[in-house]
C-alpha cells in the first residue's frame, strides 16, 4: 500500500500516516479528502476494458462523477441560480446512472429484474424489494439530496413587519437577481453543517 | 458575523442494549418526553401567545456595540444530526422530515417541480389536539407520533427550520456507500486483479468484512 501512503500534502490533503488496512473507521475529513481524488482513481482503474465492458464502465464513471459533483456543489457556502442548476443536473445524472451499481449489489432475481427494467428504460430503484432499515436509511439520504436545492432557495415564511424590524445585521450573501433582501433568509441558508 | 450562545445542554439518553423490546420502547418514549420537556422550557418565550399584541414578544437586547435594540427573536434554523430530526419532530424513523414522501418512493429522483407535499405542522397540531381515533389514524398514516411537540406551537414554518446535514447525508453516508458500490462493481466484473492501475483502487476502497 505504498500508493496510499504516498499521497502528498498537496492543497490541504493530509499526508497519510497509516496504511490503508490500519484505518478502522473513516471520518468526515477523510471522506472529504477522498472525494477529491476518487473520480481520478476510478477513471484510471477502469481503463483498458473490453469493448463489451466499456459502456458499463463509462456508466460507472459517470455515476461517480455525478455524485462527486453534487457533493462538491453541496459544500459551497454561497449559491446562485447557476450553481443550483448544476447541482440539480448532477443529481439527475446520478439517478440516471446509478442502476449500474445495483447489479453488483443484488441477487440473481433482482439482477434479472434490473436488466428488464433497463431494457424498458424505466429508471426505478425497485431492484431490491426488501425494505430493510439500511436500505430505507440510504433511500432517505438520496431523497434528502432531492430537497437540497429547495432547502437553499426556499423563502422563509416570516411576517414582513418582523423581517423589517429584525435587528440582525443585514447580510447580503448574494447579489444575483432575486437573492437579496431578507436577512433572515440569508442567515438561515448558511447554517449548513459540515465537519 | 454569527455568534453562538449556549442556552442549555439537551439530555443524552443512555444506550440500552440487551433489554427486552417492550422495555426498550417504553424507555424510548420516556426519552422523547424528557427531550420535549426540556425543549418546552427552553423555547417557551417563542410560543404562540393567547392574546398577542403589537408589542408582545419584543425584548430590549444589549448588543455588542453597547446599545440596546428592540428585538423580537425568531426561530430561524434548527441544527441536529439527521436521525435526531425525527426525534425532535416526533416523526417515525426513516421518513422524510420535510415532506410526506411515501416510504416506497424514498430514493427515487424527484424533479424540482414535482416535489411531494410539505409537512403541514398546523394540521399536525390540530390533529394532535383533537385526541380521537380518527385523528390518531390520520397522524399514524403520516408517520407522526401523537404527542405534544413544542415545535408545533412556535410561529414558524417547522419544515424550514431543518437544514441539510452535509456530514451525515453525504460524507459518511453517500460517499461511504459509493466506495462500497465501486468495490462491489469491480468485484462483480472481476476487475480488481486485472492491471497495475487497480493497485490504486485497492488502496482507496474499503475491503469487505470477512467472517472467520
Amino acid at each position: 500500500m505504498q500508493i496510499w501512503l504516498s499521497v502528498p500534502a498537496y492543497h490541504n490533503l493530509t499526508p497519510k500516516t497509516k496504511s490503508y488496512e490500519e484505518v478502522s473507521q473513516w471520518n468526515g475529513k477523510e471522506m472529504k479528502d477522498m472525494s477529491r481524488y476518487l473520480l481520478g482513481v476510478v477513471t484510471q482503474s477502469l481503463r483498458g476494458g473490453s469493448p463489451a465492458q466499456c459502456p458499463i464502465f463509462n456508466r460507472e464513471i459517470e455515476c461517480t462523477r455525478a455524485l462527486s459533483e453534487f457533493y462538491m456543489y453541496a459544500r459551497y457556502k454561497f449559491h446562485d441560480d447557476a450553481t443550483l442548476s448544476y447541482m440539480e443536473d448532477a443529481l439527475c445524472r446520478f439517478h440516471t446512472f446509478k442502476d449500474v451499481f445495483l447489479l453488483g449489489r443484488a441477487g440473481k432475481t433482482a439482477k434479472a429484474k434490473a436488466n428488464g427494467l433497463r431494457t424498458e428504460l424505466v429508471k426505478k430503484r425497485k431492484v431490491d424489494e426488501e425494505t430493510n432499515a439500511e436500505t430505507l436509511m440510504l433511500s432517505k439520504k438520496q431523497h434528502e439530496m432531492n430537497a437540497w436545492r429547495d432547502y437553499i432557495s426556499h423563502e422563509i415564511d416570516v411576517p414582513k413587519e418582523l423581517d423589517a424590524d429584525f435587528n440582525f445585521p443585514k447580510i447580503h450573501l448574494m447579489s444575483h437577481k432575486g437573492q437579496t433582501g431578507s436577512s433572515i433568509r440569508s442567515l438561515a441558508t448558511v447554517f449548513c453543517r459540515e465537519t | 458575523m454569527h455568534s453562538v450562545v449556549m442556552v442549555a445542554l439537551l439530555p443524552i439518553p443512555i444506550k440500552n442494549r440487551d433489554i427486552p423490546q417492550k422495555h426498550l420502547d417504553e424507555q424510548q418514549q420516556t426519552n422523547r418526553e424528557v427531550l420535549n420537556e426540556v425543549l418546552c422550557r427552553v423555547l417557551h418565550p417563542l410560543t404562540f401567545k393567547q392574546n398577542p399584541s403589537a408589542e408582545s414578544g419584543y425584548y430590549n437586547v444589549l448588543c455588542a456595540g453597547g446599545n440596546f435594540r428592540h428585538c423580537k427573536p425568531v426561530l430561524a434554523a434548527c441544527l441536529a444530526d439527521c436521525p435526531e430530526y425525527s426525534d425532535l419532530h416526533h416523526l417515525e424513523r426513516h421518513v422524510c422530515t420535510r415532506c410526506e414522501c411515501p416510504k416506497n418512493e424514498l430514493g427515487d429522483y424527484v424533479p424540482a417541480d414535482k416535489q411531494h407535499h410539505r409537512r403541514d405542522h398546523n394540521l399536525y397540531r390540530m390533529l394532535s389536539d383533537a385526541n380521537n381515533m380518527a385523528a390518531d389514524a390520520e397522524l399514524s398514516s403520516r408517520h407522526v407520533h401523537r404527542r405534544f411537540n413544542m415545535f408545533l406551537h412556535i410561529p414558524c414554518m417547522v419544515s424550514d427550520l431543518l437544514k441539510p446535514d452535509l456530514l451525515h447525508t453525504m460524507q459518511i453516508s453517500m460517499l461511504d456507500h459509493l466506495q462500497k458500490w465501486i468495490f462491489h462493481f469491480m468485484k462483480t466484473h472481476k476487475w480488481l486483479d486485472k492491471s497495475n492501475a487497480n493497485l490504486v483502487i485497492r488502496a482507496c476502497l474499503p475491503q469487505p468484512h470477512t467472517k472467520n
